[in-house]
């Protein structure tokens, strides 16, 4: 088995909107430097950036604030941020969404007097998202393909990540093995500096909102180097998702600015359930809140036939619905509901990792040569994302590593990797084709998705994450046997089976967080240890490779712009 | 819902093999959508079928394919609104990768051609967002139409593309009306002389293939005769301005 070479300054895996800033920002730095980009998808298609509905939270209006733009971000998400990481989210978003308008050409949406319009989201103390209708994602990463044309940036689209590479002492990252997907052909890149934008995903759990590429893929490479992961447990489920049962479809969100615009939600017996979670602000709280409320009413029974609750947005009144979430009544009515006139079923769904790879505020981690951006790190979110904080997070973060590789690898040299690092990493993807018939790796997916979302989900507790770990080292054994034909063109069970490696390592750590957090804090809820714990637990959980186990451990987290 | 039988069209170029339609009786959900029987095929007899998708809810434009004739977003269009009997293709005016996948390289070449770029003028604020009120001339002039996904179903369908390759087809054309309209936009005049030129928009032929298909109810058709318009009103001032040093005022209509 052998594999194409490529040599690069600068290789970056993922295209959404953290890939591609970060390589347009590398580039409008310094356009002597080769970008490679890296998509498992299509270039400008694949991703959640794609897919972000409602938009873009930014300070821009002179009754708004930086402060205040920091001060949601932070509490909600109940101060586990990282408060630089947060702190930069806020202070660049105007530049950057600026640029975005001015530079690379989306066109927001303006209110009535021309000027940029800015709605309303839950979880926030002034209306601050920008967006385009509500289907903001495409505006964006069209825009940003378009630059990227401009530029003339290579990118290997089907292509994923196989494994980084290493400098014989592990300390340096040197590039990354890759697979082809279209062509089952392996190809190592050397590369000075390897920023990782693969997007993170939950799609472990059954019931999940993201893109069907996102699996962990980043996460688990990094982890597999020995990178230091940070708030694996934090795992936000978006209240909001479609009930479709039989679809694909089942999972994908109806938009933050419904429960913005003022959306009511009910449970099967026609009671407005927010009440008694969140007095004060009801649907608008924060999506941690909200989605566990939706999942007690639901596990009380008190959830419709289907078991789901409801949300209605029909007192807003019909031409306000069609006007303003055109994209989101289109979804409904494709599977038979009128948004705009009835209400629609909704369960809560895995939508975001908050946690990842341990990044400061220009994208260096704790491997020289590495860099995240995006949501395969961690820290900007804490223990709870805002709605419209993930754009803002990938493009910010985004262009920050982008201006920092850029620079930094102008010192950096190209090192030749070790042939048995390769080897072995070929071998690795290699295996499950040609073998006799065995288990198929989609089988492995359905119990996975069960395990996390019954043991690893929105309401937790301590002997049923003992049972995930026990099941999720089995699944990961038998994931290592699955056969996947002879067929290696095009092989998307193939890929499968190494999707569910990476799926499975982000379960396993999650599954440990989450055991190791003995308290109750934004999207991680414990039923044997309900309360938020400030004085034991304003902690942020590390974990790290050690051999073939896992090192964990927290650090206190810094609150020196924000106390709670 | 009753049984569904899919037709699946099975093609590995790298066997020189024609392509092949093998067809699979399937039990599906009353909502389920034509990727979801994909999906399903992919679980069961068929887990090496090569098709593409990605988000699954009508916004990255990744899974157009040919169902039963007709270019459809297969994510977004549900089995029981097509039929029991369905016949699934790649789309066509593109070379096929595999399978129902095709390479959109082409698509996207002729999207290239088009300078399809935003390029900010030289006076426009970058700290600030330009003011476009809704009772302007400029707001009226933007192009107006739902969000393109750019998923090729139209460049499959147009009829111009297949007799011409060269043509640059309906999706550049209307994302280059957006752009020509757009007043913060630097490059009116190159735009207007790029998509007006010999593989532009002279070249359509208004049939209107490419509005039944789009399933974001775009009509590409309107778009080009816009451009079609304001190219003629370019070249009529190009004139003028020849002859009587006078220029353009650059509101779109």
């Amino acid at each position: 088995m052998t594999a194409e070479q490529l040599s690069t300054d600068i290789l970056i895996l993922g295209t959404g909107g953290a890939g591609l800033m970060a390589a347009l920002h590398a580039h409008w730095r310094d356009p002597r430097q080769k970008v490679l980009l890296v998509s498992k998808g299509m270039l400008g298609k694949s991703g959640c950036t794609r897919m972000v509905q409602g938009g873009y939270n930014v300070a821009l209006n002179p009754k708004d604030s930086l402060q205040a733009h920091f001060e949601d971000t932070v509490k909600g998400g109940s101060f586990l941020n990282d408060q630089d990481l947060a702190w930069h989210l806020v202070e660049d978003a105007p530049r950057i969404v600026r640029e975005l308008e001015n530079k690379i050409g989306c066109l927001f949406d303006r209110a009535a007097d021309g000027q940029i319009h800015q709605k309303a989201f839950a979880g926030q103390s002034f209306d601050r998202t920008v967006h385009v209708g509500d289907l903001t994602g495409i505006e964006i990463m069209s825009r940003l393909r378009d630059q990227i044309f401009a530029a003339d940036i290579q990118c290997l689209q089907y292509t994923r990540g196989l494994e980084l590479l290493t400098s014989s002492d592990g300390k340096r990252v040197i590039g990354a093995v890759l697979l082809d997907i279209q062509r089952g052909v392996y190809i190592t890149v050397k590369s000075k500096a390897v920023i990782l934008a693969t997007g993170a995903g939950p799609l472990m759990y059954q019931r999940a909102a993201c893109a069907q590429e996102k699996t962990c893929d980043g996460i688990a490479m990094a982890y597999r180097v020995g990178a230091n992961l940070m708030d694996m447990e934090m795992v936000q489920f978006h209240p909001t998702g479609m009930v479709v049962p039989g679809s694909r479809l089942n999972g994908a969100l109806l938009e933050e600015g419904l429960r913005g615009a003022g959306a009511y939600l009910y449970n099967g017996e026609g009671k407005r359930y927010m009440e008694n979670y969140d007095p004060l602000k009801k649907e608008r709280s924060t999506r941690d809140r909200v989605s566990r409320a939706g999942y007690m009413e639901i596990m009380a029974g008190r959830g419709t036939k289907n078991g789901a609750v409801l949300i209605d947005v029909t007192h807003l009144g019909a031409e306000f619905v069609e006007k303003n979430f055109a994209g989101m009544r289109d979804r409904c009515l494709r599977i038979g509901y009128d948004l705009a006139r009835e209400r629609v079923e909704v369960c809560p769904t895995a939508h975001f990792n908050m946690g990842g790879v341990r990044i400061n505020r220009d994208g260096f981690t704790n491997l020289s040569g590495l860099f995240a951006a995006g949501e395969d790190s961690s820290g900007v979110h804490g223990a709870n994302r805002l709605g419209g904080n993930g754009v803002a997070e990938s493009t910010v973060y985004g262009a920050r590593v982008g201006d920092a590789v850029s620079d930094w690898v102008k010192e950096a040299d190209i090192v030749e990797p070790q042939q048995t690092q390769i080897d072995a990493a070929l071998a690795d993807a290699e295996k499950f084709l040609n073998r006799k018939p065995a288990e198929s790796p989609w089988t492995l997916r359905d119990e996975l998705g069960k395990v996390t979302w019954d043991r690893v989900g929105i309401v937790r507790e301590g002997p049923k994450l003992k049972q995930a770990i026990v099941q999720i080292g089995d699944l990961t054994k038998r994931n290592e046997e699955t056969s996947v034909g002879a067929n290696r063109l095009f092989n998307l069970t193939w890929q499968q089976s190494l999707d569910m490696r990476n799926m499975l390592v982000a379960s396993d750590l999650i599954a440990r967080s989450a055991l190791m957090r003995e308290d109750s804090r934004g999207a991680h809820f414990r039923t044997d240890f309900e309360k938020t714990d400030n004085e034991n637990w304003l902690k942020n959980i590390y974990a790290k490779r050690d051999g073939t186990g896992v090192k964990m451990w927290t650090e206190a987290v810094k609150l020196d712009k924000l106390k709670p | 819902m009753p049984k569904v039988s899919v037709r699946i069209q099975r093609l590995a170029p790298e066997t020189g093999q024609p392509a092949q339609f093998d067809r699979y009786e399937i039990e599906m959900a009353e909502q389920a959508s034509i990727l979801d029987a994909l999906f399903a095929l992919q679980r069961g007899p068929v887990p090496d079928l090569a098709f593409r998708f990605s988000c699954r809810v009508g916004m990255c434009g990744s899974c157009a394919m040919v169902v039963n004739g007709r270019e459809r977003l297969t994510c977004s269009t549900l089995i029981k609104d097509v039929s029991q009997d369905l016949k699934i293709e790649p789309l066509r005016n593109l070379p096929v990768v595999r399978d129902l996948a095709v390479d959109l390289a082409p698509f996207f070449g002729a999207y290239k051609k088009t300078m399809p770029h935003f390029v900010p003028r030289e006076d426009l604020d970058p700290k600030d967002f330009y003011r476009i009120p809704h009772d302007s001339k400029e707001w009226k002039a933007l192009n107006h139409q739902p969000q393109c996904i750019d998923c090729a179903a139209c460049y499959s369908s147009c009829t111009v593309v297949t007799l011409n390759p060269r043509y640059v087809g309906p999706m550049a054309l209307n994302r280059a009306l957006g752009l020509v309209a757009d007043p913060r936009d630097g490059r009116r005049q190159e735009r207007l002389d790029v998509v007006s030129g010999e593989a532009g928009s002279f070249r359509c032929h208004t049939l209107g293939n490419c509005k039944d298909v789009c399933p974001r109810s775009i009509s590409p058709t309107q778009s080009i005769e816009r451009l079609k318009r304001l190219a003629v009103v370019s070249q009529f001032w190009k004139i003028v301005g020849k002859v009587f040093g006078r220029k353009e005022t650059t509101v779109a209509s």
